[in-house]
C-alpha cells in the first residue's frame, strides 16, 4: 500500500472500525510503520476511539433505541451555565495568546478586548488536498501552520505568494516549540477572493533549503 | 495525543540511537512503542503480553543495529521494526500456551473499563483528550459515540443517518479530521505568531 493509496481509501479509518482483513492489515501497517503522516493519522484516530470508549466523550444526547432498534434522541439534560462551558478556556487561551503574540511584536491591537480566533489548520501540500478558507468577520484570517519538519532553532522564514507567483507577504519567524504548529494571522485585506495562495515556511538562516509548502484557497465571495 | 516533534529516520538519527542518545532513544520508543501497541492490542489477549512484544521488538532492533547498523538503511527504518516486531508476534502465537492468535472478527478490548489495555492515553492526557471532544459538534459525537461507546452495528448506524459504510468511513474521517485540528490548537495556544498588516 502506497502513501496516496491509503489516502483514498481512508485506511486509517478503515483500521480503526476493523474493516480490513488480516492481510490489508498487514500491508497497511508496513505502510504507517514508514509514513510519519498515516502513523501520525492512525495515532490520531485511535486516540479518538479511545478516548471515546474511555467514556471522555461526555455531554452526548442521551439516545436509546426503541424495540424496533431505532434511535430516539431525548432531550439533553439541563445545560450548564455557560461559564461552564469547555469553549471558554479555550476563548481566553486564544485571546491570551494574541495578546501575547501583538506584545512580542510590540504592535498594537486592533481592538482593546479580548477575542477568539478560529484557526484553519494547512498541512504541507503532500498530505491532503488543499483547505478552502471562507473570510469571515474581523480583519485577521488565523491558520495553523503543520510543520513537517523539526523546526530549527532559531528563525524561520515565510513566503505567502499567490498561486501565479506574484508576492504577497513575507518575513522571518521565531520557530514554535517542537510539536507545536505555527500559528499565523494574516489580514483578510491581503487575500483576494477565489485566489489560490502557496505559502512556504523554512529555515531562515537559509531561505532556499528544505522547505514546506502549504496551499490554500479563499472561498469566492457570495 | 501528544504531538511528537517529527524526527528524520535519517543516518545521523540511527547513529545516536547506537550510541544510546537519551532523546533519541526516547523518541524512538514513543514513536514506534505506540505503533506497535496499535498493531498488537487486536492481535494479543493482554497488555502484559503486548508491552512483553513491545520491550523484545525494542531489543532486537537496537542490538541488530549495534550489531550491524548498515544492514539497515534510514528509509527501511519503520519497516524494519515492523518486520522484527512480526516475528516477535509469530514466536509467540507459536509458543501456543500464552497466546493464541484472534480471528478477524475480534474487536479491541472493551476501553469503557479501566484496564491495562486501554490505550494510548496518558493520563495527563486523559482531561485534553476530554476538552477536545468536547468541542466537536454534536453529529460528530452523537456519530462516535455510536461507534465506538455503544458499539452499535455499524449497518444499523448507517441506516439511521441514511447513509452507506462509505460514507459511514467519510464522516469518521471528518470527525477525526476535526478531532486532530482541535488538539494541535491546544498545542498550540503558547505558540501564536502573527503577520502585522503590511
Amino acid at each position: 500500500m502506497d502513501h496516496r493509496g491509503a489516502v483514498t481509501t481512508l485506511a486509517s479509518e478503515r483500521y480503526i472500525l476493523g474493516e480490513m482483513t488480516e492481510r490489508e492489515r498487514h500491508l497497511f501497517e508496513e505502510h504507517f510503520f514508514d509514513c510519519p503522516d498515516c502513523a501520525e493519522d492512525v495515532r490520531a484516530a485511535a486516540v479518538l476511539r479511545d478516548g471515546v470508549r474511555a467514556g471522555l466523550i461526555g455531554d452526548v444526547p442521551a439516545m436509546v433505541a426503541t424495540p424496533k432498534g431505532k434511535v430516539l434522541q431525548l432531550e439533553r439534560a439541563a445545560s450548564g451555565k455557560w461559564w461552564q462551558t469547555a469553549a471558554l478556556p479555550w476563548a481566553a487561551a486564544a485571546a491570551l495568546a494574541v495578546a501575547v503574540g501583538y506584545q512580542s511584536f510590540n504592535v498594537a491591537p486592533p481592538t482593546s478586548q479580548p477575542f477568539t480566533v478560529a484557526p484553519v489548520t494547512l498541512r504541507p501540500t503532500s498530505r491532503g488536498q488543499a483547505p478552502v478558507v471562507r473570510k469571515g468577520p474581523g480583519d485577521m484570517i488565523a491558520f495553523a501552520i503543520d510543520l513537517s519538519q523539526p523546526p530549527p532553532q532559531g528563525r524561520l522564514h515565510y513566503d505567502l505568494t499567490r498561486d501565479a507567483g506574484s508576492p504577497v507577504a513575507s518575513g522571518d519567524l521565531a520557530a514554535p516549540m517542537p510539536g507545536t504548529p505555527l500559528l499565523l494571522l494574516v489580514p483578510q485585506k491581503l487575500l483576494a477572493s477565489g485566489v489560490d495562495y502557496v505559502l512556504t515556511v523554512g529555515a531562515a538562516s537559509a531561505p532556499a533549503s528544505a522547505v514546506d509548502i502549504f496551499r490554500f484557497t479563499i472561498d469566492k465571495e457570495r | 495525543m501528544s504531538r511528537l516533534a517529527r524526527y528524520a529516520f535519517d543516518r545521523a538519527y540511527i547513529e545516536r540511537l547506537v550510541e544510546n542518545d537519551p532523546e533519541t532513544e526516547q523518541h524512538f520508543a514513543q514513536y514506534f512503542g505506540e505503533l506497535m501497541t496499535l498493531k498488537l492490542r487486536s492481535r494479543l489477549r493482554s497488555a502484559a503480553l503486548v508491552e512483553e512484544a513491545k520491550q523484545e521488538t525494542f531489543t532486537r532492533v537496537l542490538t541488530r543495529l549495534k550489531q550491524k547498523k548498515d544492514s539497515v538503511t534510514p528509509e527501511s527504518l519503520g519497516a524494519f521494526v515492523n518486520a522484527v516486531c512480526n516475528n516477535v508476534l509469530f514466536e509467540m502465537y507459536r509458543a501456543g500456551s500464552r497466546t493464541a492468535q484472534l480471528d478477524e472478527a475480534f474487536d479491541a478490548p472493551d476501553g469503557r473499563q479501566p484496564c491495562g489495555e486501554a490505550t494510548l492515553l496518558a493520563d495527563e492526557e486523559r482531561e485534553r483528550v476530554r476538552e477536545v471532544l468536547a468541542t466537536l459538534p454534536e453529529k460528530d459525537r452523537t456519530i462516535l459515540t455510536w461507534l465506538f461507546f455503544e458499539d452499535r452495528d455499524k449497518d444499523r448506524i448507517c441506516e439511521e443517518l441514511n447513509v452507506d459504510r462509505a460514507y459511514l468511513r467519510v464522516l469518521l474521517h471528518r470527525a477525526k479530521e476535526r478531532f486532530k485540528d482541535a488538539f494541535a490548537m491546544k498545542a498550540a495556544r503558547q505558540t501564536l505568531w502573527i503577520i502585522a498588516a503590511l
